[in-house]
């Protein structure tokens, strides 16, 4: 992702930027699934990663939630939310039904050996919901990304990111505000995807 | 009282107004306070990104995905962007900030074009005048609601040049001037041929293009405020054949 032009309203910049490939992606134009791969498939991966703990169970749903996505865009709206989240959507449930699949398979088992149901916790949403934000702030992308985590993640003042990545305060500064209202807007339309 | 702007509701959810005025805003105003408060909760909330490595996926996903939708692609494209879709789309476009939104919605309408109107309409035309041969023609649909609008044909005159014949309902209402262009399949490349003024309209395609190339037929609405380029707001679009 390029640095944009600092002047235009933060969430028309992402939204726009989502945009072109949310309605692509809609027609089925040429590409649009190979752009929404590139941008989301870090974050499909990983929340199939943690939530299986298998990584060649991930792969399975990885690819299988991109390819219903690409088999159902038909039944996609590009009015209502950005082709990340919608996939992202897809992907929870492919790992929602792999999780089942693999629930019955054990109370099978169990069964035969008559062994009590373990009750399952569910530390899994706490942790998709930590995946989906830092996915949200890599695709704010270099350098906002950057200072992003600075700031947010290993609370650093300003001033120190400034000298650390050798830019004036105040660009710093207006790159937290975008930063910001791009989260917003970003985790607003993951939440509405769910 | 003047609302805070995003960028002041920022400041402010960072610690750190604008301006004092703008801090006073926010202190007594609901709405700006709530916007701040929305704010801080996603400051809280980014938070949470903390120690989250991302992993990519190996390289053989996606392999595995383009072999699976290989087959299917084969079929031509029936979830196209509706045309209602694409007219809204333009509604609420920001001026000059329109080109890469409107290139994709006029993809999507050309694909619904091209497997919709343009085949049921193919039999219209041929009524070439004074001996120019009609190369290609096309059927043009209204793209806010899909009705017909009319005919473009491509005729070649005698002397080799090509002109493109346009007939079509002319609404002088519109607010701007009604363009004429010709556009490439990708939507990428267009020329402008010069300006609708009535029902009927003859433009002479330049040199150098021809209707293959550039097969879509598009009249946009053009504010006069002297960029050249496309607007973004097409309302009628039809697909040349030959």
């Amino acid at each position: 992702m390029s640095v944009r032009t600092a002047m235009v309203a933060v969430a028309t910049e992402r939204g726009d930027a989502s945009d072109g490939l949310d309605h692509a992606f809609a027609a089925g134009v040429d590409g649009s699934l190979e752009r929404l791969y590139r941008e989301t498939s870090s974050l499909v991966f990983t929340l199939a990663l943690r939530a299986l703990g298998d990584r060649a169970e991930a792969e399975d749903v990885t690819q299988q939630t991109y390819v219903a996505a690409w088999r159902g865009r038909a039944g996609y709206d590009p009015e209502r939310a950005p082709a990340r989240a919608w996939v992202v959507g897809i992907a929870r449930r492919t790992i929602a039904d792999a999780l089942a699949a693999r629930g019955r398979e054990r109370r099978r088992l169990e069964a035969v050996r008559d062994v009590p149901a373990a009750v399952e916790p569910d530390p899994w949403a706490g942790e998709a919901e930590r995946i989906v934000v830092r996915s949200e702030v890599e695709s704010l992308g270099p350098p906002r990304s950057t200072i992003v985590a600075l700031a947010f993640f290993e609370g650093r003042t300003h001033e120190q990111i400034a000298a650390e990545l050798k830019m004036p305060l105040g660009t710093v500064k207006s790159h937290l505000r975008r930063s910001l209202l791009a989260l917003r807007h970003g985790l607003e339309a993951a939440d509405a995807a769910l | 009282m003047q609302h805070c702007d995003d960028e002041s509701l920022a400041a402010i959810a960072l610690g750190e107004p604008l301006s004092a005025a703008d801090g006073e805003h926010a202190a007594t105003c609901e709405r700006c306070a709530s916007e701040v408060e929305a704010l801080r909760a996603t400051l809280t909330r980014a938070g949470l990104g903390a120690g989250v490595e991302l992993v990519a996926p190996p390289a053989r996903v996606w392999a595995g995905i383009e072999g699976e939708i290989a087959a299917e692609d084969d079929a031509p494209a029936g979830a196209v962007v509706p045309l209602t879709r694409a007219r809204g789309r333009r509604e609420r476009r920001v001026p000059g900030h329109t080109f890469r939104g409107w290139v994709v919605g006029a993809a999507a309408a050309v694909g619904v074009v091209i497997g919709g109107v343009g085949v049921a309409l193919l039999g219209l035309g041929g009524d070439g005048s004074g001996g120019d041969t009609v190369v290609a023609q096309a059927a043009l649909a209204d793209l806010a609601t899909e009705a017909d609008a009319g005919t473009a044909r491509v005729e070649q005159r005698a002397d080799g040049t090509e002109v493109l014949v346009v007939d079509t309902v002319y609404d002088a209402s519109a607010d701007g001037a009604l363009e004429v262009w010709l556009i490439d399949p990708d939507v990428i490349g267009m020329v402008s041929v010069g300006f609708l003024t009535g029902d009927h309209g003859e433009f002479e395609i330049p040199a150098g293009y021809d209707v293959a190339s550039f097969p879509i037929v598009d009249i946009s609405v053009e504010p006069a405020d002297g960029d050249p380029t496309h607007s973004g707001d097409s309302i009628t679009r039809g697909v040349l054949e030959t």
